[in-house]
């Protein structure tokens, strides 16, 4: 506990004395409800997306968003591996990130259908329904711990509200009742039994889940933070792993500087081996549509996938460089799985599995809508 | 202003996941454009000290992790807006009114998120009990400290209620994991084009 203190007070002091933290953790100001709703759609989105992917992060395979954010959640190098999974994602990232959050509550509805379907007794979804309730009137939920809800401001806030979700789960609120809470987007909170119900604390409260939610959320994105228990250890642990993460991208960039004497080294048939490396690589829409336009130019080879990433730089001469990279390599490296006319041959130099080749028919017909 | 033109005008994809795969490869673009672009930008002359260039990497890096995330979340606004408003005025000097203008103006998106900071005068004021410092109020402290340290780590978390503020570094962490592993694998493949190229010459 001092440790930490102590660990806090050298935080603070080295990001500068003036004080940054007006609203407190603990004690939300209740003057920030009618922005705060307004942040409920969009927030709530992502983290219901998060949430309820957190729930099946272990599962997998069960929906484009849930696996969208079990994606993100699980490590990198296995996220590489798993591009399998993420070919059927792109198309369910597709629709959540296009249309911005409007489609959320859609997607949310039928993860959180399915999600309540499923039956599981894990405590995400216990925690989700909880939030997400319905309606104003007074629940009849014996729920004892939440009386010190109110009162209990220094308390950790997922310790007190873990209790009361489970206990208000075990009251039995349907599957009905989540799916219809995400139909809207606005988020309606039940005040369980034995709490107060004026508009202020029941503001308070919703704030403090929805933070204790994404505390969660972050518990299961930094590594090795289980078992931590405690919101002020947790953030930092955040903390010092957003720290670290700047601080390789400085080291990174220090190196690239490093390796590159000069600036320009990219263009040497870089982005063949990344998007090679990269699992699966996207047929970016960007080459695509000029590609398409000018059919059989020097697209026989390799030049498409390189004109394709550089397509804002000289393509010509880009392909020309690419394509002696790419004849010095192997050539049998083609990612893309061009079953069109004029790439045909390239077609059946293909060694990449044909799984590749369905992701790029579906994008084809979407050239320039793909990607943006 | 400059930042949304900037999100705006860019190529890359407007809905990316920062999980995915779909996001490194728009990263990874980016960030060679904008390394192409910074190189030609500098003349070949300057630009030369390690300095120089590992600070155009790290700003194409953060410009294209910014580009590539999108206007969605609130800390690709306000790094976007810091990117330009720092660039604008150091190389072109007639940017340097647009700048300017642009500098004060420039921050729209993420100065209209900032009207609603949070009123950090009142914390000022307000009296500390020194008489005994009590486990909450030891805990309420200790929470603001970090949260203000997590603020100033996000870009853009000065203008965030912590509910947001929490959200918005989970987005963060993820992108940033994502930048680096696709700036890893950029040092892999241009250390290694070098080696593979020897024996074929």
């Amino acid at each position: 506990m001092w440790a930490s203190t102590s660990q806090a007070m050298a935080l603070a002091d080295v990001g500068g004395a003036r004080g940054g933290g007006g609203g407190g953790f603990l004690a939300p100001v209740p003057g920030f409800l009618p922005h705060g709703l307004g942040h409920f759609p969009v927030d709530s989105g992502f983290i219901e997306r998060a949430a309820r992917a957190s729930c099946f992060g272990s599962g997998g395979g069960f929906g484009a968003a849930d696996q969208n954010m079990s994606n993100a959640f699980s490590c990198s190098s296995e996220a590489l591996l798993d591009h399998q999974r993420k070919d059927g994602n792109d198309k369910g990232e597709l629709e959540l990130g296009r249309n911005g959050h409007e489609r959320v509550p859609s997607s949310e509805a039928a993860g959180g259908g399915d999600c309540s379907s499923k039956g599981t007794s894990d405590s995400k979804k216990r925690r989700r329904p909880n939030e997400m309730k319905k309606g104003d009137q007074v629940q009849s939920s014996n729920l004892p711990a939440d009386s010190a809800n109110e009162s209990v401001q220094s308390k950790d806030k997922g310790e007190e509200s873990s209790p009361a979700t489970t206990t208000g789960k075990s009251k039995g609120k349907g599957a009905k009742e989540t799916s219809e809470s995400q139909k809207e987007d606005y988020i309606h909170v039940r005040a369980r039994r034995g709490q107060a119900t004026n508009s202020h604390s029941l503001a308070e409260r919703l704030r403090r889940e929805k933070i204790s939610e994404r505390m969660k959320l972050l518990q299961d994105l930094v590594p090795g933070c289980s078992k931590v228990t405690g919101k002020a250890v947790m953030l930092d642990e955040i903390i010092n792993y957003v720290q670290s993460l700047q601080r390789q991208v400085e080291f990174l960039s220090m190196k690239l500087a490093t390796v590159n004497p000069r600036l320009d080294l990219n263009i040497e048939g870089l982005l063949s081996k990344d998007l090679l490396r990269f699992p699966g690589v996207p047929s970016s829409s960007l080459g695509f549509s000029p590609e398409m336009m000018h059919p059989q130019l020097q697209l026989s080879q390799p030049g498409l996938i390189q004109g394709s990433a550089a397509g804002m730089t000289n393509p010509d001469v880009f392909r020309r460089i690419i394509q002696a990279q790419l004849t010095a390599k192997d050539g049998s490296q083609m990612p893309h799985a061009l079953t069109n006319g004029p790439f045909s041959d390239v077609a059946h130099q293909m060694a990449y599995p044909s799984s590749l080749g369905s992701q790029d028919l579906s994008m084809r017909p979407s050239q320039d809508g793909f990607q943006m | 202003m400059s930042a949304s033109s900037m999100l705006s005008s860019s190529s890359s994809s407007s809905q990316p996941a920062p999980g995915s795969k779909k996001f490194r490869h728009t990263f990874l673009k980016n960030l060679l454009r904008g390394l192409r672009k910074g190189a030609a930008a500098a003349a070949s002359s300057r630009a030369m000290t390690l300095d120089e260039r590992r600070i155009a990497v790290r700003r194409a890096a953060d410009a294209a992790l910014a580009t590539a995330r999108g206007a969605a979340p609130r800390w690709s606004r306000s790094l976007a807006a810091e990117l330009s408003q720092g660039r604008l005025l150091r190389p072109r000097r007639d940017d340097a009114q647009p700048a300017a203008s642009s500098s004060s103006g420039c921050k729209p998106p993420p100065a209209s998120k900032m009207l609603r900071r949070i009123p950090r005068r009142r914390r000022v004021i307000r009296a500390r009990p020194k008489s005994k410092a009590t486990a909450s109020d030891l805990a309420r402290v200790m929470a603001r400290k970090r949260a203000r340290a997590l603020r100033e780590i996000v870009p853009g978390g000065r203008g965030m209620d912590e509910c947001t503020l929490l959200g918005e570094t989970l987005d963060y962490a993820v992108s940033l994991k994502a930048q680096i592993e696709a700036m890893q694998l950029l040092l892999r493949t241009l250390i290694q084009a070098p080696k593979e190229k020897n024996p074929s010459t």
